[in-house]
This record gives structure tokens, sequence and C-alpha cells, in this order.
């Protein structure tokens, strides 16, 4: 009888729990984090390509009964629009308290000056893949935190004091807990942001207390990498890897004969030691590539669970690090 | 500088405390005997430590102070970055979203007595796509279409090109309890082809039996209304609708309204998707439906692999029958293969057709495929090469689609 009323009671407090629904599985992992009560859904698995999700009835379904929905944005998810057409809830539309632009307040990069196919599959908000810089993550999880405190005020404070916590464990990751106790998270990741923390480091003679992240991708700056699609612009820019080439043509253009003859001789000219492609990337021809030239290739999750290794958004920047720093 | 004053003073103060005492008045005692500091000397020190303390814990600060502000002035500011890229202020920015499809044919047909006359090369579409949001609650889309004929295989003139509004409609996209609307000019949706595009079909031609639904398909003005009801890992359509009857009676010789009854069971398991549904067209004016089943499976293990099978049955009005059923393979990333057989039966005929298609994607808005089939009654084979090219903003397709 007891555990007919307690499962009685699971089933009341699960029918309760906010729904949050998530486009892209980094989402999903930083709303669990800001809201372990809630009840999480996450649309794409780590192993699609986020750009060519089927808006499914199944997806609609589940959007259909969500108190928030939370994309990436920046056109990224195009079959978006259609599951938020099609879904019959108003609540979570855009403009409205449970829509959530994940991407709100992050600083985009490669903003096309001109927009044209000739040039491939452009984004014309700027490249939108910006889960690969561990410093976006907590200004997600802000907008994520924000989100939930309208649809769900009476647990505002909690999601706030869990983004907070977010972004301090986030700072911790990146640049160790010495150097983070003696200056401070927020403004290390400043610094970091402005490009400015090397330098900065270096005249202090503090450089020897960075941690994390941070100190493990130090061994990628100048590093030459061949990446197979133009994905990783964030997480260049964080590290400061020397991208030498795409094993793509142009971007969602497959490589022609002549493009990988072109790469051959950019991975012999420039000593490249790795080749990325993405695990929902066909690595034929990277592996082609890297039985001509000696480079190793580095199968890399696209986003959390994208390989076995990236089981959370701390473990999918591990294994980005451990991948290319090999 | 009131801190330099206060360490030049306190240096000397220090210096003054350091001093080693004078020496005592020497007494009978060879050693001289240890005395206490006064009092006053103890207190003093204890005042001076305490001093340079300070001082030094306020230097301390100033250096942590200035380090401080170092970083800041290196640092990015606190808070949400400037505006990047404001919203173009034009009023273009307003203007629908405009796409072009483009579908250009090469057809060639055998027959035991040779090629056939009227194998040719021509433009079969152009449509133009525009959409755009109306308002907070409804989104407006049209679909003019610019068509060809195909030249008739066995001879004769080609029609010529026209043009027609192929879809005009309004989606209304803010309704709530998991209702969605439609309301325009539309091809309505009867099972899989008939609310699909040819171009977005995946195949080089159109199944035969889409003509028992309507003449090239059911494509009408009026209404519909879905309701989608959750279900686990699956979920349930249901769609009802109201038309104008238009392709039921072309002539306009009767008031008489077509209904439409769908619904749809679509499940979702892993890698594979299952949807299976039902429709009726009923035109009120003669009382003859027309139904029809149709199955829609895909296993996708990855972006560069899938199976997906479609199969459709109609019955028409005059009670005939037809179908389809088609397999496609993706080997690879940019590749499909596929075969479809097509059945078509009345009073007095049974007509079969195979077909084979392969199909190539140089990206997702260029596509080139080719497809031949053979009519084992007729004895006929003919075979289309097809060139689909999309340019304009990015088109959301539906998931039984390609890509």
């Amino acid at each position: 009888m007891i555990s007919f009323f307690s499962a009685l009671l699971l089933l009341a407090s699960q029918a309760s729990a906010t729904e949050v629904v998530c486009t892209l599985p980094w989402l999903g992992d930083i709303a669990h984090r800001i809201a372990p009560d809630a009840h999480i859904t996450t649309l794409a698995r780590g192993t699609d390509d986020p750009h060519f999700l089927s808006p499914t009835p199944a997806l609609m379904a589940r959007v259909s009964a969500a108190d928030l929905y939370v994309e990436n944005g920046l056109n990224l998810e195009l079959w978006s629009e259609r599951l938020l057409d099609s879904a019959g809830n108003p609540k979570i539309r855009p403009g409205q308290p449970g829509y959530v632009k994940a991407t709100d307040n992050m600083v985009r990069l490669e903003i096309p000056t001109d927009l044209t196919r000739a040039k491939g599959d452009l984004h014309p908000e700027g490249n939108p893949h910006v889960w690969t810089d561990p410093l976006n993550a907590p200004v997600a999880a802000d907008n994520i935190a924000a989100g939930l405190s309208r649809v769900d005020p009476a647990n505002a404070a909690n999601y706030t004091a869990n983004a907070k916590a977010f972004r301090a464990k986030i700072n911790e990751a990146m640049f160790g807990a010495d150097l983070v106790g003696f200056m401070g998270g927020d403004l290390l990741a400043r610094l970091a942001q402005s490009n400015k923390l090397d330098e900065f480091l270096a005249s202090k003679g503090l450089t020897a207390r960075l941690g994390g992240w941070a100190k493990k991708g130090a061994s990628l700056k100048g590093k030459p990498i061949i990446f197979y699609h133009q994905s990783w612009a964030y997480f260049i820019n964080r590290f400061g890897v020397k991208v030498v080439g795409f094993v793509e043509d142009r971007p969602g253009i497959p490589p022609t004969a002549a493009h990988r003859d072109e790469l051959l001789g950019l991975i012999k000219a420039n000593n490249v030691k790795v080749i990325e492609v993405t695990s929902f990337y066909d690595p034929k021809i990277p592996n082609l590539l890297g039985q001509q030239t000696g480079a190793k290739v580095a199968v890399v999750a696209g986003d959390v669970g994208g390989t076995p290794q990236a089981t959370d958004y701390f473990a999918y920047i591990d294994s980005l690090l451990n991948a290319f720093t090999q | 500088m009131p801190v330099l004053l206060a360490l030049a003073g306190l240096g000397a103060s220090l210096a003054h405390a350091a001093d080693p005492p004078a020496p005592a008045p020497s007494t009978t005692s060879a050693a001289p005997p240890t005395t206490p500091p006064p009092a006053d000397a103890n207190a003093r020190i204890a005042e001076l430590e305490a001093r340079l303390a300070a001082i030094e814990a306020a230097q301390a600060a100033e250096r942590e102070a200035a380090f401080m502000r170092e970083a800041e002035a290196l640092a990015a500011p606190p808070g949400p970055p400037p505006p990047q890229a404001a919203a173009r202020a034009s009023f273009n920015a307003m203007n629908p979203g405009i796409t072009a499809f483009g579908d250009l044919v090469g057809q060639v047909g055998v027959s035991p007595d040779g090629v056939m006359p009227g194998s040719t090369v021509y433009l079969r579409s152009l449509e133009l796509e525009l959409r755009a949001d109306v308002d907070p609650f409804a989104k407006a889309d049209a679909v003019i279409a610019f068509e060809q004929e195909a030249p008739p295989l066995d001879g004769g003139p080609s029609e010529g090109f026209g043009a027609e509004p192929e879809e005009a409609y309004l989606d209304l996209v803010a309704l709530p309890w998991r209702l969605s609307a439609r309301v325009g000019k539309f091809k309505v949706p009867f099972g899989i082809i008939n609310r699909t595009h040819p171009h977005d079909l995946p195949w080089t031609d159109v199944p035969e039996a889409l003509d028992l639904v309507g003449d090239e398909g059911y494509n009408d003005t009026g209404g519909t209304l879905a309701w989608l009801l959750p279900i686990g890992h699956a979920a349930v359509t249901f769609t009802a609708g109201a038309f104008g009857g238009e392709p039921f009676d072309p002539d306009g010789e009767r008031a008489a309204l077509t209904g439409l009854g769908r619904v749809e069971v679509f499940a979702n398991a892993g890698n594979v998707d299952v949807g299976l549904g039902g429709s009726v067209l009923q035109d009120f004016g003669t009382g003859d439906p027309v139904s029809g089943a149709d199955l829609t499976f895909r296993w996708r293990p990855n972006q560069r692999n899938s199976v997906v099978v479609l199969a459709e049955g109609v019955r028409g009005q005059d009670g005939s029958l037809g179908g389809y059923a088609a397999l496609q393979v993706q080997p690879s990333r940019s590749i499909y293969v596929g075969f479809r057989e097509d059945v078509l039966q009345d009073e007095d005929t049974f007509d079969l057709k195979h077909s084979l298609f392969l199909t190539y994607y140089t990206s997702e808005f260029l596509r080139v495929r080719i497809g031949g089939g053979y009519a084992p009654a007729a004895q006929q084979v003919d075979a289309l090469a097809q060139l689909t090219f999309v340019w304009g903003s990015h088109p959301v397709e539906p998931w039984w689609v390609n890509r």
C-alpha cells in the first residue's frame, strides 16, 4: 500500500515538474544542472548532425508538452521552426516567456560579410557552434536560468544560484582552482575573452599557476590542424589552434579530388599531425589523408554524447582536448 | 604621499627602537644584572609593530588593487557584449523569404519501334516560394509554379508553360491545445505524395496512383485543423478539413464541398521512424469517397546511411485501385539508390511498372537524379534524367525528404 502511494506521489511530482525541451544535448546537460528537478527532453542526439534533424511528429509531440523551449539559434536548427509551428503550443514560441535562445548575449564569430551560397552553406547570423568554447556555456546557463525563472518564478532563486554555481564550476575547470582562488574566475574569464590572459599572466609571473583546460590547451597554441567542417571557430579562438584547412571544400560541400590534393599539400607543408572529423561525418577522406601523410585522425564528438567519452559537458570538453592534444 | 611620510616616520622610530639600551650602572657583581626594559618601551614596541603591520597591509592592498586594476583594464567588460550585426534597417527586411526551385528534365523513351519521338529535354517546372510571418499568430506561404507538361513520348506537340498559384495558404501557428490549422489553397494532406511537391519526391517521376486522388493529385481551396496527441514515443495526428471540391467538379456544375479526414500514427524508436496513415476524401456531391492508406519507414543510424520505405494504396472515386511501394538506400552522404513498384488496376487493366533511381547531391541545394522504368504491358522503357536546383532562403523540408 505504501509503495502504491509512493508511486502515486512520484507520478504526481513528475506531472508537476517543469517540462523543458532542449534542441541540442549540450543545452539539455546545462538545463539539467540549472533545474535538476525539471523534466528535461533533448531532441537531437550527440551523434546527430544538428543541421539536419528531421522534424518528425514524435518530436512535435515532445515540443507540444513543453513549458520551456531552449534552442541554440543562429540558424543552426532550421528544423526547429517547423516543430514550433506544428506543436500547437503558443507559450514556447519566440518572444513568449517559454522560449529561450541560448546564444543571446554571446559574442558571435564569422558573421559573413558577403552572404552567398557560392561560399557554401553559410549561417547569416554567424557561426552557430558556440558550445565548443567553454566560456560560452555560462552565458547559455544564464539564459536558461532566466527562462526557467519566467515560467517557474517560485524557484527563480534556485535557478539563479545554480547558474552562478555552474559558472564557478566552469571557471575552475577552465583555469584551475589555484588561479581562480587567487584572481577570481570571472576576471580570468573576461581576460580570456579579450585574449589578454596569457600576456597578463606572463607579465606577472603567474603562468605556472594556470591549471584546468587552459593549461591543457596551452600546447594547442599554433598547433596546425585540419578540421572537417567549419564548426570549430569558437574552440579555435579559445585555444589558439592554427587552422590549416577544412576537409569540406566549403561548408556543407563535400571535397572534390582537387581539394583533396590541395589538402595533401597543406598537410605536408604545415607538418599537420591531427585531422579532425566529427563523429557524424564520414571518416573515409580524413582516413585517406591520414594514411597518405601519417597524420592522426581524431574522431571527436560534435556535442555531448557524440562519443562514449563525452558523457556530459565537462567530459565533452575533456574529450576534445584529449583528442586534439594527442 | 601620506603613506610615504608614515613610512619615513615609522622607519625612524624603528631605528631608534632598535638601538641597544644604555648599560646599567656598575655594582659589586661582575655580571650585570638583567633588568626588564621599562614598561613604556614595551608598549612603544607593540604600538610600532601594529603600525608596521597596518602599513604593510595597506601596501599589500594597494598592490592587489593595482594588480586588479591592471587586469580589469585588459579584461573584456562585464555584462553582455555590444550588439553585433544589427538587423538591416530597411523595409526589405520585412519582405518574404524567397526560394526558387528549378526542375530540369531530360526524357528518353524506347519502345519496340525504337527511340520514341518525344525523347527530349525540357524545364518541367520552376517554382517560386514566398514565405513570411504575417503577424505573431500566422505565417503565409505561396508557391507560384511555372510548369510544362511532359512532351508525349510517342510524339506530338508540347503544351508549353502554364503558370498558376499552386499554393497560397496561411498557417495558424499559435493555436493552443496542440492544434494547428491551415487555410487557403494547398496540396491536401491525403497520403504521402499528394502533399509533396514533385521535386521533393525521391523519384524522377510521380506514381500514377496520384491520379486516383485527383488529376495530378488533389489541390484545393479550404482549410484543415490538426490535433496532435502524444503517446509516449509515439504521436497520433487527427486532421479534418473542408474544401471547395473543385478537383472533383472542374466544370463548376454543382455546389458541393469535399471533406477530408486523416489519421496518422507516428512512432520513433532509436534510429527507426515509422508512420502509418489513413485518409479519406469525401465528395459531398456524389457520395463517392477516395480513400487511401500509407506507410513510411525510415532507419537512419547516422547522417550518411539510411533506408527508407514508402508505400501507399489508393482507391479512386470510380473504384480503381492503385499504389506503389518504394525502397531507397543511402550508401553514402551524397548518394541514394531507389526502387519503386507501381500498380494500377481498373475494370479492364492491371498495369505494373518497375523503376530504378540513382540520386547524387553535390549539396543540399543541387541534385542530379536518373531514373528508368519498364512497363511490361506496354513493353515500354522510359528514362528520365533530372537536375533539381534550389536557390534563395533555406526551406524547411518534411521529414521523409532525403535531407
